[in-house]
Parts: structure tokens; sequence; C-alpha cells
């Protein structure tokens, strides 16, 4: 069987490029009012060519020249290399619009890559890049030893070496990530099989560079560009030109270029946050050969052991995948929603399962729509959307709708659709930790609670369903580390914004001269962790509030009352007559400067430093709140 | 491709490669009048002329293609009647 699947060269899952592309640029151009950033990054979201790599390159910059664009991120990135590159500048600038980047480049002169490095006042080291992509050739680095007699006589170890300097000088100087490319396999191979075996071929060589490569890169702080993979995934044969090399020192194939530029720029992506976060599936004909409604139960293929089966089971697997890792799934079907859930409960060919997808939305509204009202109910843009849809012209309506989300094109086969979505890199990622595990199903449990307030009557109602208990005890041990953090980064709901050190919060635990609590709030969705600290001075007749602060995961929630009822209640019965509360207002801050009022303190005399507000607690009766008390 | 169905392709070709709308084509067009047509606009034309005429060229032609003339001549040898 002859493959007919489209060329990897061609970036298949973009759309193809429209007619009237230059048009469309032109007319950006003109068009003084739009937001030419964005427009720049939807007409970068095709197929380009060489040549419109070129133009888009162009009007970024003279757009940049005249203003700024607020929806592009701005990135400097160097690159230095034994191979001539500086063709591949405007492709990395049109894929970096891909992905809202605004790029800067800081080409290194050729053949100098130590020497940028090593000095501190080379050109690149002073541009002061975000980071330097040290684009090696494996024909222009040491790997032939310079034994004569040995052979075969290839060895990794100096051109390591090479590469360790640059990297350690870059980093020193330039206080720059290195993007670190790994070698593509060299195309021919001297010996045949026996060049992977042999040590001491060029073949194994490489190999052993990109395997220390590799293992070097994790904690170092720099991130590697796998090139050895991208030039499988294109093949060899196609990846090498030798005509371009020997007429320019062009490391690969100009074919190549369009695929290799937005390689290295969805790292870059990743570095900056910019990966997709959330994966919204259709489902007839997508996660299940055949339509639900028409088919039935029975008539739908899902069955292992059936090839179109197997098909749709493998996209629910690479969707399970992706889940594990950190991607948030959910579903966007027109259909009724209790037959959309039919599969998911009853039919034993199903991987994903109904817990799995975080919102879960099937309709008869346009998806559009519905895909707003996802990113609304997952607290994420549009920008961190794909969507996996087999149908073109719902596929065509939401590119046009919703320019931002990331729709990759299908073809008619679903044999197809895992490498189709997979290749298109919208989940790159630069790091693996274990938050990563959690983070979808913290998406899912977020989503539940707006949800649910979204179908309460009224905020009372919403803030009893939650069934909220509050735990708040003094500083000890155990919370001192969370406690210092909250103090250091909170900066709105924040009333004095003092800040301690880990020490000093020790040696509050205990201390007579303060009250201190550690506020932890749980609902019936979950742990919301530590999310308030309050820290009094006490004298004999008053309580003075020298911190207090809150989360924002927990605003509008009556904590801030629940709290205040603590406080009180514990300085009346120590024997204090009054609360002193204190604001000073910062640039930050503005969510405070009305808490004491809504507590019920009157302001009287401030200083200079900040304003002084009073509670006298015989007068004060606690707030009736919908949290409960737990210790 | 006859000599004149050539000729006009290649003025779409050049104005696209050499990004010039008004670039009226001619023979005398060199690597030396088209602002363009530097060492890199050089291989981005090679890889346009390839794609576009379906045609491969060898070292050595792609080294010699530094006119217009010289570009009309190895295409009409390797499509042209």
């Amino acid at each position: 069987m002859t493959s007919n699947h489209r060329s990897v060269l061609d970036l298949p899952w973009l759309p193809r490029l429209s007619d009237s592309f230059r048009q469309d640029l032109r007319s950006v151009r003109a068009d003084d009012a739009q937001d030419w950033g964005l427009s720049l990054r939807t007409l970068a979201t095709q197929n380009l060519g060489l040549n419109q790599a070129m133009a888009l390159a162009r009007t970024l910059g003279q757009l940049r020249a005249l203003r700024e664009s607020s929806s592009l991120t701005p990135f400097r990135i160097a690159i230095v290399s034994n191979a001539t590159l500086d063709f591949v500048v405007p492709s990395l600038q049109a894929a970096a619009l891909r992905y809202g980047i605004a790029l800067d480049v800081v080409y290194g002169a050729f053949g100098q890559m130590v020497q940028e490095a090593l000095d501190p006042a080379s050109p690149i080291n002073r541009s002061k890049p975000d980071a330097v992509l040290i684009a090696v050739d494996h024909r222009g680095l040491p790997f032939v030893s310079a034994e004569p007699s040995a052979l075969p006589r290839a060895s990794a170890d100096a051109a390591l070496a090479e590469l360790a300097t640059m990297r350690e000088g870059f980093r020193r100087h330039a206080g720059a990530v290195c993007l670190v490319q790994s070698l593509p396999a060299p195309l021919n191979a001297g010996f045949g099989s026996l060049d992977a075996a042999l040590s001491g071929s060029l073949r194994s060589a490489i190999s052993d560079f990109n395997t220390a490569l590799a293992r070097s890169i994790a904690d170092s702080g720099d991130i590697l560009i796998d090139v050895d993979w991208l030039a499988q995934s294109v093949g060899l044969h196609q990846w090498y030109d030798e005509r371009t090399w020997y007429l320019g020192r062009m490391p690969f194939a100009q074919q190549a270029l369009p695929l290799y530029a937005d390689y290295v720029m969805r790292v870059v992506a990743a570095m900056r946050g910019k990966s997709r976060k959330c994966l919204i599936l259709d489902l007839d004909n997508t996660l299940w050969g055949g339509v639900i409604g028409d088919d039935g139960i029975d008539g739908i293929a899902l069955s292992q052991g059936d090839a179109r089966g197997e098909a749709y089971r493998a996209i629910q697997l690479a969707a399970a995948e992706l889940r594990r890792r950190g991607v948030v799934l959910a579903v966007c079907s027109k259909n009724d929603d209790d037959k959309a859930r039919l599969p998911f409960r009853s039919h034993s060919g199903m991987v994903l399962k109904e817990e799995d997808i975080a919102v879960f939305v099937a309709n008869w509204d346009d998806k559009a729509t519905n895909i707003e009202r996802i990113a609304d109910r997952l607290e994420l843009g549009l920008d961190a959307m794909v969507l996996l849809d087999d149908n073109p012209v719902e596929r065509a309506q939401v590119r046009q709708a919703i320019p931002l989300v990331a729709v990759p094109e299908l073809g008619d086969d679903p044999s197809d659709f895992v490498r189709q979505l997979m290749w298109g890199g919208y989940f790159e990622s630069v790091s693996f930790t274990k938050e990563d595990l959690q983070r979808a199903a913290q998406y899912k449990v977020n989503a539940d609670r707006l949800e649910l307030k979204e179908r309460s009557r009224d905020l009372g109602e919403f803030l009893r369903s939650l069934q909220m208990e509050i735990d708040a005890r003094p500083f000890d041990a155990s919370g001192r580390k969370r406690i210092t953090q909250l103090i250091n980064k909170t900066n709105q709901f924040n009333v004095m914004t003092r800040r301690y050190t880990e020490p000093q919060i020790e040696s509050m635990e205990g201390s007579s001269a303060h009250y201190t609590l550690q506020v932890t709030v749980r609902d019936r969705f979950g742990d919301n962790g530590m999310i308030g600290v309050v820290i009094c001075d006490k004298s004999e007749s008053e309580w003075t509030i020298d911190s207090w602060l809150m989360s924002c995961r927990v605003l509008n929630r009556r904590v801030e009352e629940a709290v205040c009822n603590r406080v009180a209640r514990d300085a009346a019965a120590a024997g204090a007559k009054r609360l002193i509360g204190r604001y000073r207002a910062t640039e930050r801050n503005g969510m405070v400067a009305d808490l004491f009022a809504r507590l019920g303190f009157t302001q009287t005399e401030g200083d200079d430093s900040a304003e002084r507000w009073v509670l006298e607690l015989r007068d004060h009766r606690p707030f009736d709140v919908p949290l409960a008390e737990k210790s | 491709m006859d000599e004149d169905a050539i000729r006009k392709t290649l003025e779409g070709v050049f104005r696209e490669v050499f990004e010039d709308d008004t670039l009226a084509f001619a023979d005398s067009l060199s690597n030396e009048t088209v602002a363009q047509w530097n060492s890199l606009g050089h291989i981005r034309l090679v890889s346009e002329l390839e794609e576009v005429f379906s045609v491969t060229f060898t070292l050595e032609e792609i080294e010699s293609m530094t006119t217009a003339a010289r570009v009309v001549a190895l295409l009409r040898a390797k499509c042209g009647k």
C-alpha cells in the first residue's frame, strides 16, 4: 500500500495558503484602525511558502516601526551556526507570528560561534537576547579525530566540549537560555548497517553526541531542539540537499525551511507559556465512527478488532495521554446531550470516560459560541484552545469566527488524525513536573464550581451550596513556608503589604505579643489550601492588625467576614476592647480600600504612613456567613 | 512550453521571488541589476523555478544562471519545444 500521506514538509495541519494572501497582507498595512498584531497572526496561520514568509516578515518590520501591537509578545533570539542560516530569519519571524510572538533576530558572524560565546563584548552577548539558538551542523564540528592512522576515527568528545564551551559562555555573558539542536544522522554510511554498531563511525559518534547532549540538558536551564527527530520525520534524503550545501553552506533543503522554522518557534512559544492548554473534541466521526444520533450505540464504529474502530480508539488514546500530561479535555458536539453521553456511559470500546472531560457541551448552537463558553468556564483564553473536528465546514466556521483557536486541518481518513494533531505541536512543553499531572483534574474541579455558580439562582444560594469550611489556626512549623510565600507574593488583598522573612515568621509562632492566623478553606469540590494570613500586635486594650492578606482564589465568598468574626471573637475573649485596622494604599491593593468600612470599622485619624480604622468590640455583632468553622 | 509562455511565467516568478510587483521581465535582467537577486535570492529563485516548471537544475546550471537570458535558455532546453 503506497502512502498517500501529505508530506510533513507542507505543514499539513495548517490550512492551505489562501489565494488572497498578498491582498490580505496589503490591507493589513493599509488599515490603521485594526490591531495589526492579531491580523498578522491570523495571516501567518496557513501553510506559507518562502516568498510569503519573506513578505510577512517585511510587513512585520514596517508595522513595528510605526507602533507596537499589544497582541504580540516580543522575543529576541540570537542565532549562531557553523553553517549558513541567515536565510531562516524571515521564516522564523513568520512562524513566530503564528504563536503570537514578534521576533527580533540577532545573527552571529559566520564561523564565529565560539568567539561570540566567549567574548563578553561580542555583538550577541551585548544584545542580551532572550535565547541563543545554537544551530550546529555536524559538518562543521570536530567529529573526526586528528589521529590519521586510526580507522574509523570519529568521536563525539571534541564536539561535545566545543558545544559545552559555547553554552557556558552564552549563559555567563548574555544571561540567555541556549536552545541547542541535536544532530541529524549523516546521510551516507561508510560501512552500511555496521556503522550503527561500530564505535568510531561518524554515525555512531553523532548518535553518542545526541545521547550525551540530551543527558546534559536536564537541569541545565538550556532547552533541546530535536532536529535529529525532525530530520528523521522528513526523511534524511529529503532533509539534506548537497547542492545548497556546496553553493552556500545551507544545512538542509529549502523545502524543509517552513517546517524547521515552526519547529523552533513552538519551543520558544512554550518558553513563554504560549503552548495550548485545552483540547476540544468533536464526537461524531472524530471520537467514534458514525453519528450517534442516527446510528445508535450499536451502529458506531469503536470496537477493538474492527479497523475503523481501532482508528477512533487511537484518537481517544492520544487524547487520554495528553490529559495525563496536563492538557485539559473538553467536548463540543452538535448533538442532544443525552445521546452524546451515551457511548461514554454504555460503549465498551470507549477509552475516554465522562470524568476525563472537564467541560462537556452537546447542543445545537454554533461551535464558535460553544467554544467561547468552554473558554469562559475553564477561565482560559481562546489562544489556549485546540479544536479537533472531522468536519471541514465546522473547522472553517470556527477559524473564521474565532481565529485565535487552533484548528488543525484533517484529511478524510481517521487513521491520520492522531499524527495530524500531534504534528501541529500545539502542546509543546519545555518542562514536566508533578503539578502537570494534576492540572487536568484541577481544571475539572474548577469548571464544576463555575457551572454550579451559573446554575444557582443567587449568590447566597451558590455560596451555601459550596459547603465551605474554614480552618483558622495560629502559625505553626508546618504552615511556615506557605505563610511566608503568601506574605511575600500577595499584592491585591493586602492591607499593609508588609513583607516578612521565614525566620521572622518563625519568631511569631507562640509569641505572646502576636496573634496569628493561617486560614484554609475547603469546599465541596476540594481543598483550596492556605488562602489567608492575619497578624495582630496584641496590647491589653486593643489588637492592631499588622497584616491581613488573602489569595484571590477565594474572593467574593465572604471569607473576610468569617475571618473578621474569628479575630473579633478571640480578641474579645482575651479582654481587648477594640480592633485597629491599618490600610496603606499601593498601586495594586485598591480592592481593600473599603475593606474596613465594609466590616463595620470607623475611620479615625491616621498618619502619613497609613489610614486608621477602629472596631469597638462590644458593638460588633458577628456576620452571618455561609462558612462553617472547623477549629 | 513555447518561449513566450516561458517568459510570461518567468515574469510572475521573478516578481514573486524578488518582491517587486512592478518588475518588467527582460533578458537583460541579472544578479547585478535586480535588487534582491543576491546569493539567498538566487537559491530561492532556483527553488521556485524547479517547483513551477517541474525541472531540476545541476550545480553547474545553477551557478551559470545569473542572467534572465540564461534562465530562459535553460528552461527552453528542459521543457521547451
